[in-house]
């Protein structure tokens, strides 16, 4: 059903769009605010995401793959903002992500997921937080489902690497 | 294999479903994303995202004689560090002033960890923001160092909130010590006096959190507040100048463009207050140079002359890099190696696109210094990551220089657009204010 709804966005249905996108805006809040951190940066997200994706879905080929496209534009763009805090100038509103972890207590995966690079991340966030089948990973990224597993346990492994240094510097 | 790991992550998941949704907002943000969307490309304002953001340049360099006053000269006796923090704030003679006047605060705090030591060296503080030197000295030399993250708190652990922060990040890497300087502004008086100072660098590879207490001691000083409310006409652009303020650490000059203006302005290139003697305090070179309200509504900041009690003092500027509000960025076709757009006078030639390098001529006839193109977008609106900028003078006598982006991919569709941030066109004019 939803498939259809992606076909008419594509052919430029607008309210076949906005449908689409309330489909999955539930999803799009928690990855933006899993990565930013802030829930007024992830409420902009949201604006900026549903600009970037009308103006682009006539370039989705695979509309069963939208929301999995629809979350890698989210992601990028979040990957946009955090690389952009990494400037020597920061504002106050973008940066509350640091302030604001406490309010969580999921800091310490978040914390390691934001040391891993941008793909290993991206990998994660998509099997695990938002439960994309490896087969779809695959089709997106055009490889091989085998290497998405590869891959897949190199970002695991990294994931574990950063969780165990971690947890060592806390018992000194 | 990774059992524990699969089980966290899912965890984490689990627990985002028991957040709370704003609902109302999201809906509201999708409309307005989508009315963004309908708006033909042609028309569409360009938007900054980071309008807010702070504009800063980074001069890298070093000043090698300083001159002091002799009581000067003899605090920076008294002081260990204090000289290596001179050379930091060589080119900012208001701090410099404050030092001078005995303005600024020692600390002296340190903390050692993982061979590391940390000290903070001292601070200077006003109602506006605050000024911290730090230092760090290490056992063996330095290893791809970089300052991670830095948080003020107070004694508490309360996030102390800023409007901007800045600071810098080593440049020189087979070094055993680092010295830099924070500088926070804040929306209101920072009130709190007790409080801790996160610093997190990474060394190595490896993170090390550092958290030090400072005590702050309290110090009069009143801002000297010079409300202008004046409008000038430079080449048919209206500027208004709407207030001069006065702290110890900065001068804030707040300017209003007329949105009827047929040029955006883009810099404020020689905009300065000065004496009956003519002595001169320009604007801030390294750190935070101004703040953007608006795309009509900027505050610059200026070295500042709290310390100094002159009699007359003026607001002067005569030059202002601006462009036609259509021309404010350049427009690219990478594919077909073409300029579709730019500013009037066709400063930019001879494009050439090889890999991810993106290559101009740029003719400015006389010395500039500036970085013209800030932000990239395609035509689908999505910003383009750009690892780095290049530009070098190489035909001197004709000024033209070779300048250029490079972006971080090849993952776009043409054309694209580089938002302009300074470009060597100017509108000129004798502004000359009285403030005292």
């Amino acid at each position: 059903m939803e498939v259809n709804k992606v076909k008419m966005a594509i052919n430029g249905d607008d309210e076949a769009f906005l449908a689409i996108i309330h489909a999955h805006k539930v999803d799009l809040y928690k990855t933006a605010l899993s990565y930013l951190r802030n829930q007024d940066e992830a409420i902009e997200a949201i604006q900026e995401v549903t600009y970037r994706a009308y103006r682009s879905i006539h370039d989705l080929r695979e509309p069963t793959y939208f929301k999995t496209w629809l979350i890698r534009i989210m992601i990028n763009y979040c990957n946009d903002l955090l690389k952009k805090n990494n400037r020597l100038i920061f504002d106050e509103r973008i940066l509350l992500q640091l302030g604001k972890t406490e309010d969580y207590n999921y800091i310490e995966i978040e914390d390691a997921m934001s040391m891993l690079d941008d793909d290993q991340r991206q990998l994660l966030h998509l099997k695990y937080f938002q439960d994309i089948k490896i087969k779809e990973i695959a089709a997106i990224w055009n490889c091989p489902e085998g290497t998405v597993k590869t891959r897949l346990y190199k970002a695991l492994g990294s994931l574990r690497y950063i969780l165990e240094e971690k947890g060592e510097k806390k018992n000194v | 294999m990774f059992d524990k790991e699969e089980s966290k992550l899912t965890e984490w998941k689990e627990q985002y479903d028991s957040i709370n949704i704003p609902l109302e907002k999201i809906n509201k943000a999708i409309d307005a994303g989508y009315k963004k969307g309908t708006i033909p490309i042609k028309k569409k304002r360009k938007t900054w995202i980071w309008s807010s953001i702070a504009a800063a340049i980074l001069i890298i360099g070093f000043i090698t004689t300083i001159r002091v006053s002799p009581t000067f000269a003899e605090y920076l006796s008294t002081v260990p560090g204090m000289e290596k923090i001179v050379e930091l704030i060589s080119n900012n003679k208001g701090l410099l002033a404050a030092i001078d006047n005995e303005y600024a605060q020692e600390i002296g705090v340190s903390q050692e960890k993982n061979g590391m030591n940390v000290t903070i060296d001292a601070l200077i503080k006003d109602d506006t923001g605050m000024v911290i030197f730090y230092s760090i000295k290490a056992n063996e030399e330095l290893q791809n160092f970089q300052i991670e993250n830095v948080e003020l708190q107070t004694k508490e652990g309360t996030k102390i909130n800023y409007n901007s922060l800045s600071f810098g990040n080593p440049a020189d890497d087979k070094a055993k010590t680092y010295t830099d300087v924070l500088e926070y502004y804040f929306s209101k008086p920072l009130k709190d006096q007790e409080l801790q100072l996160t610093i997190k660098v990474k060394n190595d590879s490896k993170i090390t959190s550092f958290t030090l207490p400072i005590t702050v001691k309290k110090q009069e000083n009143k801002s000297k507040v010079f409300d202008l409310n004046k409008t000038v006409n430079i080449e048919d652009q209206k500027i208004k100048v709407k207030k001069v303020k006065v702290d110890p650490l900065r001068i804030a000059v707040h300017l209003e463009m007329d949105p009827n203006n047929s040029k955006q302005i883009l810099e404020f290139q020689d905009i300065r207050l000065v004496d009956q003697h003519g002595e001169a305090w320009s604007k801030i070179s390294n750190g935070i140079t101004s703040s953007k309200i608006s795309a009509n509504e900027q505050i610059v900041y200026l070295q500042s002359n709290y310390f100094k009690t002159p009699e007359e003092l003026y607001l002067v500027f005569n030059k202002i890099q601006a462009v036609e509000k259509g021309d404010t960025a350049v427009i690219v076709d990478t594919e077909k190696q073409k300029i579709i757009q730019q500013p009037k006078g066709n400063k930019l030639s001879n494009l050439q696109v090889e890999g991810q390098d993106i290559r101009f001529n740029l003719e400015t006839k006389k010395e500039f210094n500036y970085f013209i193109f800030s932000s990239i977008k395609d035509i689908t609106g999505r910003e383009i990551e750009s690892d780095s900028g290049f530009s070098y003078g190489f035909d001197i006598d004709r000024y033209t220089q070779e300048i250029g982006v490079t972006l971080a991919n090849n993952n776009y569709s043409n054309p694209i657009e580089l938002e302009l941030s300074f470009y060597p066109s100017w509108i000129e004019g004798e502004v000359k204010m009285k403030l005292e």
